[in-house]
């Protein structure tokens, strides 16, 4: 049986309707990732689970009890704030034990439990400090500690790396991982950063306008986006967008410069989206995998290591790759580029209703409903 | 400030300095002259000559032993103690349900309404309402009568403080097992407490510094620190010399605690329109 | 914002509610019933009711006019005298960094001294006999009557200015510590000159913080009381006489307190448009 289930949950802030029929099922030990965009309704989906706000309608079960109507408090979870909410006139140890003493646990289990959390997050020796004399990574550790130490049956993360620089966030992340692995608890993560949540879930649920678009694994979610909006929200670079044609099995983008082949698909106005990832060198594919050739020229070149994004200019269409720097030699900005796709890999969506058109057998397996 | 560098330079700092000297000088000038005339004895205080004087304790004596201001400097303290207290009890959960409940502009500026009311307009039933309840001349008239300007104040000084206290620090509070009362008393109001402390400073001062309603509604015993400084008026020397002393004891320790909150006072006062 | 607190938004908010009503509420109209009264304190066993007589006796009153005048005069100099030095002040306190703390804090120092005080010590300082400033004058051949008829309102003004322009220095030095760097840098790198910088940017981005200063202190001026009582107690003739004064004078020395209710409110009046005027100024923003 699920651990947290969300039934129909909407929210409303006056007559602006935030979050809209949202129903989710968390399952026991499971790390669900919940993406989408700055302002989609992240932050307020995990308040209301929190019971920090209430639910406009819909209901919030935790194992079989409704929470819904009880105070946060009440509902034994624990939540890591984006600024991390520490108190700031209390030392680090008063900081982990308030919510133990709070629900009245006795002082000497309160001292072993917050001893054996800063042992494990490597914080013990910052345990008299204060809020202000620990740095952003070490505030984070404390607010992390804080959750932990309540051994709540859930465990709620608003964006909790996004105030820490590039290097500390992957560190800290793996280090989340690993904390997960070991306490194996509920949790909830939310995060705009789409990298992050593909790195980071069993399970990433994508958000937009207060809407689920999909829920899936990162692969799901990645190589079949259900429609434009994950599509364009996952991967990075962002997925190239062809405006296009289907008639009788052929698709042709407006400008004629992409035409392929297309199986079961119905004719109209398309979307065709291909990964930066999907463009490809000759080279790279065996013959039968060269659906479609392309003749470019390269506009600019960024190169950021291994790999390299370069922007490619089609008949005046830009289309952005990602290849390996190793293609490099040889080329320049300015000069013409050979470049082959893998139709299996192409991503059409109705240009109408976003929704995405080719079913494969995971959509099937899914229940997807192309 | 970087942002003026072009104006930089040796000279013109000095220059700059040097007026800042004079503003100085003229805001010092009358402290000093008033310390000067609380030592003078009592027939060279009519002498307009800063420089003549030889030192006496006279003055200070007759004040401090002979007089009934220290009677007016207990009187301003009870009330202004009192009022205070009052006003925090009042005021502090107001302010932070004003600044955590969306309060319509309306309502909090109401607030400000209150406290820029004239006092004439309070004086006249204040002052009616205590004489038939024959509580003219008594502390507790000039308590009620400061209320009135002390609470908005104070209130008006709060919610800028409870304003700039991240609304996560309650949540996180009541997620730890508090109820929200219960966060707002341990988590908030402790956070807060530099805050509380510039508004009863503040709110103590004002009080402090009242003479309008205090003159109305006290006469003898009960007569506060300013009203007892307005009844020296005359220009007998005797009554000049002790109405210095009496000025320095009304307006030392205000300078001195005023010290501590200044850095305080322009969010208290701004209310949230001027951030410091 | 959350519906279950609101009974604790209520709660948290009531003893303020109730101790408000019973402090403000209930004065604010009780006077008003005064005001349509002849309410002698003389009398207080023969009150008659006079509907808007008091108020419309006040159009004639050519004392209160007087006293609305000077009051009108008083504020507006004063607050402009305030606002101009402080000001300077300010921007003055902004650039020289050395000993800035030290500076400040004996800048703002009048604002926090009981007004009575202060009047007082300049009414012997400005004494024309006894005062130290008219002997010092007098040795550098300047004779002035800081109290007579001519200048009074303004030495008035002068005192209020000496006390009060820290309340503008300390608002406006706030205003101009927190104003972003970034615009400055940018004009700077576009190579305005000091006074565009002033009068483009600094001027329109301090404009909230002036309004507010500017409307608070013009607020707390109406109020002037305590420099009358101390020195002029109105006079010479009737050309200090400030509305607080007045008012205080009809209703405690006098004892006509329907009259002097009546112009209360219509000070009230007065306030309440000021109000509103800082209300709207600072929405705006
Ligand atoms: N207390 C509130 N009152 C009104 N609107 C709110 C409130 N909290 C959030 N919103 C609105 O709800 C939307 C979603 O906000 P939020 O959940 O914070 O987004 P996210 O965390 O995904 O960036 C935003 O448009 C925001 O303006
Ligand atoms: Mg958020």
């Amino acid at each position: 049986m699920p651990k947290i289930t969300l039934e129909n949950i909407q929210k409303k802030f006056g007559k602006n309707t935030v979050l809209d029929g949202i129903d989710l099922e968390l399952g026991e030990g499971e790390f669900t990732v919940l993406v989408g965009p700055s302002g989609c309704g992240k932050t307020t989906l995990l308040r209301l689970i929190a019971g920090l706000d209430q639910v406009s309608a819909g209901k919030i079960l935790i194992g079989d009890r409704d929470v819904t109507r009880l105070e946060p408090r009440e509902r034994d979870i624990a939540m890591v704030f984006q600024n991390y909410a520490l108190y700031p006139h209390m030392s680090v140890y008063e900081n982990m034990s308030f919510g133990l003493k709070a629900r009245g646990v006795d002082a000497g289990e309160v001292k072993r439990r917050v001893i054996q959390v800063a042992e494990m997050l490597g914080i013990e020796i910052l345990l008299n400090r204060k809020p202000k004399e620990l740095s952003g990574g070490q505030q984070q550790r404390v607010a992390i500690g804080r959750a932990v130490v309540r051994d709540p049956s859930l465990f709620l993360f608003d964006e909790p790396l996004s105030n820490l620089d590039a290097k500390l966030r992957t560190e800290m992340r793996t280090e989340l991982l690993k904390l997960h692995r070991e306490l194996h608890a509920t949790t909830v993560y939310v995060t705009h950063d789409q990298e992050e949540a593909m790195s980071m879930g069993d399970r990433i649920v994508v958000l937009n306008d207060g809407v689920i678009q999909q829920r899936g694994t990162p692969r799901d979610i990645y190589f079949h986006p259900v429609n434009l909006l994950v599509a364009g929200f996952i991967g990075s670079p962002s997925m190239n967008m062809l405006h296009g044609k289907i008639s009788g099995d052929r698709f042709a983008s407006l400008d004629g410069a992409i035409v392929v082949e297309t199986k079961n698909l119905p004719d109209g106005d398309v979307i065709l989206g291909i990964r930066p990832e999907d463009i490809h060198q000759p080279a790279d594919l065996t013959a039968e995998q060269h659906g479609c050739v392309l003749n470019c020229r390269i506009d600019v070149i960024e190169l950021l290591g291994a790999r390299a994004i370069i922007t490619l200019i089609v008949v005046g269409v830009e289309l952005r790759a990602v290849i390996e720097e190793r293609y490099l030699k040889g080329i320049s900005e300015g000069s013409d580029l050979i470049v082959v796709f893998d139709p299996d890999r192409f991503h059409f969506f109705d240009a109408v209703t976003g929704r995405r058109l080719n079913r494969d057998r995971f959509d099937e397996e899914q229940g997807i409903d192309g | 400030m970087e942002r003026f560098q072009h104006l930089r330079g040796r000279t013109s700092n000095l220059f700059l300095e040097s007026l800042l000297i004079v503003a100085l000088a003229v805001v010092l000038f009358p402290f000093v002259w008033i310390f000067v005339t609380s030592l003078k004895p009592p027939d060279l205080v009519a002498v307009p000559d800063v420089w003549i004087f030889e030192i006496s304790g006279i003055n200070w004596r007759n004040v401090l032993l002979e007089s009934n201001i220290p009677q007016n400097i207990i009187n301003s303290l009870v009330v202004g103690v009192v009022t205070v207290l009052i006003a925090l009890a009042v005021g502090c959960p107001a302010a932070y349900s004003f600044s955590r409940f969306k309060s319509s502009a309306a309502t909090r500026f109401s607030i400000l309404a209150a406290e820029m009311m004239p006092p004439a307009i309070m004086i006249l039933p204040i002052f009616l309402l205590l004489y038939q309840l024959s509580l003219i001349d008594t502390l507790w008239g000039v308590i009620l009568a400061h209320l009135t300007f002390v609470i908005p104040v104070v209130t008006w000084f709060l919610i800028g403080f409870f304003d700039e206290v991240p609304r996560e620090l309650e949540d996180q509070a009541m997620i730890d097992g508090c109820t929200h009362f219960q966060a707002f008393y341990k988590v908030i109001l402790p956070v807060v407490r530099p805050g509380l402390a510039a508004a009863a400073i503040f709110g103590f001062v004002l009080s402090w510094n009242d003479m309008f309603y205090a003159l109305i509604l006290t006469g003898g015993e009960s007569k506060t620190l300013p009203v007892a400084i307005a009844g020296f008026w005359t220009f007998r020397g005797v009554e000049m010399g002790k109405m210095a002393v009496a000025i320095l004891i009304a307006i030392v320790p205000v300078l001195i605690v005023s010290f501590f909150v200044q850095k305080h006072l322009v969010r208290g006062l701004g209310g949230g329109a001027v951030k410091y | 914002m959350q519906k279950p607190d609101l009974s604790l938004q209520y709660r948290l908010m009531l003893p303020l509610a109730v101790v408000l009503l019973a402090v403000m509420a209930y004065p604010l109209i009780f006077s008003a019933w005064i005001s349509l009264h002849d309410y002698r304190l003389t009398r207080l066993t023969d009150v008659q009711f006079r509907g808007w007589q008091n108020y419309l006796g006040l159009i004639e009153n050519q004392q209160f006019w007087t006293a609305i005048t000077n009051t009108m005069t008083f504020v507006v100099g004063a607050v402009s005298m305030e606002f101009v030095l402080g000001f300077s002040l300010a921007l003055l306190l902004h650039r020289v960094r050395r000993f800035q703390n030290f500076y400040r804090a004996i800048l703002l120092s009048p604002m926090f001294i009981t007004p009575i005080a202060v009047g007082l010590m300049f009414r012997f300082l400005l004494n024309i006999q006894l005062g130290v400033i008219p002997h010092y004058l007098d040795k550098i051949g300047i004779y002035v009557d800081w109290f007579g008829i001519d200048l009074a309102l303004f030495s008035l003004m002068l005192i209020d200015t000496w006390q009060w322009t820290p309340f503008m220095l300390l608002m406006l030095l706030a205003g101009l510590e927190s104003l972003p760097k970034a615009p400055f840098e940018a004009a700077r790198v576009d190579g305005a000159s000091p006074w565009l910088i002033f009068r483009r940017i600094t001027l329109p981005m301090m404009r909230p913080v002036i309004l507010v200063a500017l409307i608070i202190r013009g607020l707390d001026a109406f109020k002037v009381f305590e420099y009358v009582y101390a020195i002029t107690r109105g006079g010479p003739g009737d050309s200090t006489e400030t509305i607080l004064f007045h008012i205080y004078k009809v209703g405690f020395r006098f004892f006509r307190m329907g009259e002097a209710a009546s112009m209360a409110y219509v000070l009230i009046v007065i306030t309440l448009i000021l109000v509103t005027a800082l209300y709207w100024s600072m929405k705006r923003r």
